[in-house]
């Protein structure tokens, strides 16, 4: 077997090393159909994320006009969840934009805000979903939400739609999850006082307000390691993302939910959970993963006077923050700077 | 699985083949074929890879464990949750006193595991060299505020109010004081020097030169750095971690005694 074809692949090389001129036809058999050509699409980010890392992209998803279109529409689409765990419901329904595309759903979950999602490469609470924006966008086409494909599939404006956004793929889970991925790609937040504080400090131009005094001390609070400390989990200028995305537990309980031990099965994960982004916090009351505290001086409390020692705490949670109620309040200041008003209304993100 | 590696058999006796009917179609000499084999193997530079690795009084290290497995030289009991640290500026260094630096760096996460190997782009020349050294941490000059777009990704930017730059390293776990469990977070960076009448910032890197690191570049060359972890509590300073356990960022004496500690922790394996 493996010399006949080997035989074969010998002749093959060597009809196609010493003959040139006999390969038209083949090309041109290949391009009956017409062609459909897709918009390259920019993801146009704020001057200022230059400090970090551009996010990586699928090469075998690229952004598109079209594929973001499609992704977008699906999103708020009510008819993708027909009979399945969310029948009625869309995306967006849970993902609100008015409050940073989260909402609080309820049965002690918090739904995870949606923006600024091109960088990390673990997805939800307890870090379920390990990769892309794709394949967490399967998942939730698949699994979560059990999507059902048989209205889009009959429904003409959807068929041209996965025609322009993906040429003559199927109309499948793969292509709604990557178109879906197209747009979350795209909710990128990068615009408040806190993100015109980073310019100012790096020489490039704003619009709009930076800190004030008091935000300021509240920074300096939140990056100094015998206060908030914050940053070490949350960050620092100039990355604006507010997060290094990686799971922890941080002291809510003294026996702890299972949080990632869900997902890797050991102990030592136990009680971990995603840490979020503190941009945009304003918008996306209650908090923690369960959504147990109602206002950010609760969570300046718990973090002050309430932490839980429990075997996989986070080290730097068994500390006092000794924090004065004037200190709390420029830092719960700084945190409420971090807050983007314009993405919550941005007409590209909604319906 | 089977015909993976049928298909791989076969392209792996078809493609020297190509290469000869390429070659036979030819009027001309294969002058172009031999170039390209010239370019590939080049016989004076070697690209060489460095396995990161971490042991604590003599064994792996492992991650969060539940126990506290280690002790420190001052008699604490201690686990490690954290560990990421910087190395650059690898050099080779000659009898004669000559040396070759690759100006590179790299941040290891051991929670990561791509991030234990150390693969330079700068290749090295071939030689015999006496030993090697590099920088803990960022030099003074290399030390660039928002200078590097992957590290201020993962959050390793140290602190405009303690001189700014980057971290060096984040040891991190817990130990067992009095019956009681702690936190230390061993965070080293930049020195900030508060005296009465200044504030100044000391740059904090050391040069590691590990004894026995001779090696000889003939070829493509592998070794090992390997951070002995209870070395940052031992030599000379006998570290409390009572005393410097949590917070120590900003403490000036914390910082000048990880730089006296740490020359001895590192061990290099050819």
């Amino acid at each position: 077997m493996v010399k006949s074809i080997l035989k074969l692949s010998f002749i093959i090389l060597f009809l196609a090393a010493c003959k040139k001129e006999d390969n038209s036809d083949i090309i041109n058999e290949q391009k009956t159909d017409k062609p459909i050509t897709q918009t390259p699409y920019a993801l146009n980010l704020p001057p200022h994320f230059v400090y970090i890392d551009r996010p990586q992209i699928p090469i075998d998803n690229p952004l598109t006009v079209e594929g973001i279109a499609l992704g977008k529409k699906l999103y708020y689409e009510k008819k993708l969840s027909k009979g399945g765990a969310f029948d009625g419901l869309a995306c967006a329904s849970c993902h609100l934009q008015s409050q940073s595309f989260s909402s609080n759903g309820g049965n002690n979950t918090q739904v995870i805000p949606h923006f600024n999602l091109a960088w990390p490469n673990q997805f939800l609470w307890n870090g379920k979903i390990k990769g892309t924006l794709e394949d967490v966008m399967l998942f939730e086409v698949d699994d979560f939400f059990q999507a059902n494909l048989l209205d889009i599939k009959s429904d003409p404006e959807y068929q041209n739609m996965y025609k322009s956004a993906f040429g003559n793929e199927a109309i499948d889970s793969k292509h709604t999850a990557y178109a879906l991925a197209q747009f979350l790609r795209t909710l990128v937040s990068g615009d408040s006082k806190a993100d015109n504080e980073i310019k100012k400090r790096n020489g490039i131009a704003y619009t709009g307000q930076a800190l004030n005094a008091q935000e300021k001390r509240g920074y300096e609070l939140f990056i100094s390691e015998g206060k908030g400390d914050c940053m070490h989990c949350h960050g620092i200028f100039p990355n604006p993302l507010w997060t290094d995305f990686e799971y922890r537990n941080n002291g809510l309980d003294a026996n702890p939910d299972s949080g990632l031990a869900q997902t890797t099965r050991r102990a030592s994960d136990v009680g971990k959970f995603k840490t979020p982004s503190l941009r945009n916090l304003v918008f996306t009351s209650p908090y923690m993963h369960d959504g147990r505290f109602q206002t950010l001086e609760e969570v300046i409390d718990f973090y002050t006077s309430g932490v839980r020692v429990s075997p996989t705490i986070d080290p730097t949670l068994l500390k006092n923050r000794n924090l004065t109620p004037t200190e709390k309040l420029d830092l719960i200041a700084f945190l409420k700077a971090i807050t983007d008003s314009t993405f919550v209304t941005n007409p590209a993100f909604s319906e | 699985m089977k015909n993976k590696f049928k298909t791989a058999l076969i392209a792996l006796i078809a493609l020297p083949l190509l290469s000869l009917f390429l070659v036979s179609c030819e009027d001309d000499e294969p002058k172009i074929e031999t170039k390209i084999v010239k370019e590939l193997v080049d016989p004076t530079r070697y690209t060489i890879s460095i396995d990161m690795k971490q042991k604590v009084n003599g064994n792996d290290l492992v991650l969060n464990t539940a126990n506290k497995p280690y002790t420190t030289k001052n008699g604490e009991a201690f686990n490690v949750t954290k560990l990421r640290y910087l190395i650059s500026d690898i050099t080779f260094n000659k009898a004669d006193g000559s040396s070759f630096t690759i100006n590179e760096y790299h941040l290891v996460d051991i929670s990561n595991s791509t991030t234990l190997q150390f693969n330079p782009t700068t290749k090295v020349p071939a030689g015999e060299y006496t030993s090697i050294s590099f920088n803990f941490g960022f030099d003074r000059e290399d030390n660039i505020t928002n200078g590097y777009s992957d590290l201020t990704t993962v959050l390793w930017n140290w602190p405009m109010p303690l001189g700014g730059g980057y971290h060096f390293m984040q040891l991190e776990g817990k130990f067992d004081s009095l019956g009681t469990e702690k936190g230390f977070a061993t965070h080293m960076g930049t020195a900030r020097n508060i005296t009465p009448t200044d504030t100044t910032f000391e740059d904090n890197h050391f040069v590691a030169k590990p004894i026995a690191s001779a090696i000889t570049i003939d070829g493509e060359e592998s070794f090992s750095i390997i951070m002995n972890v209870e070395q940052w509590y031992e030599n000379p300073y006998t570290w409390d971690l009572n005393k410097y356990g949590l917070m120590i960022m900003p403490k000036y004496d914390a910082q000048r005694k990880l730089n006296l500690n740490g020359p001895s922790v590192f061990t290099v394996e050819i």
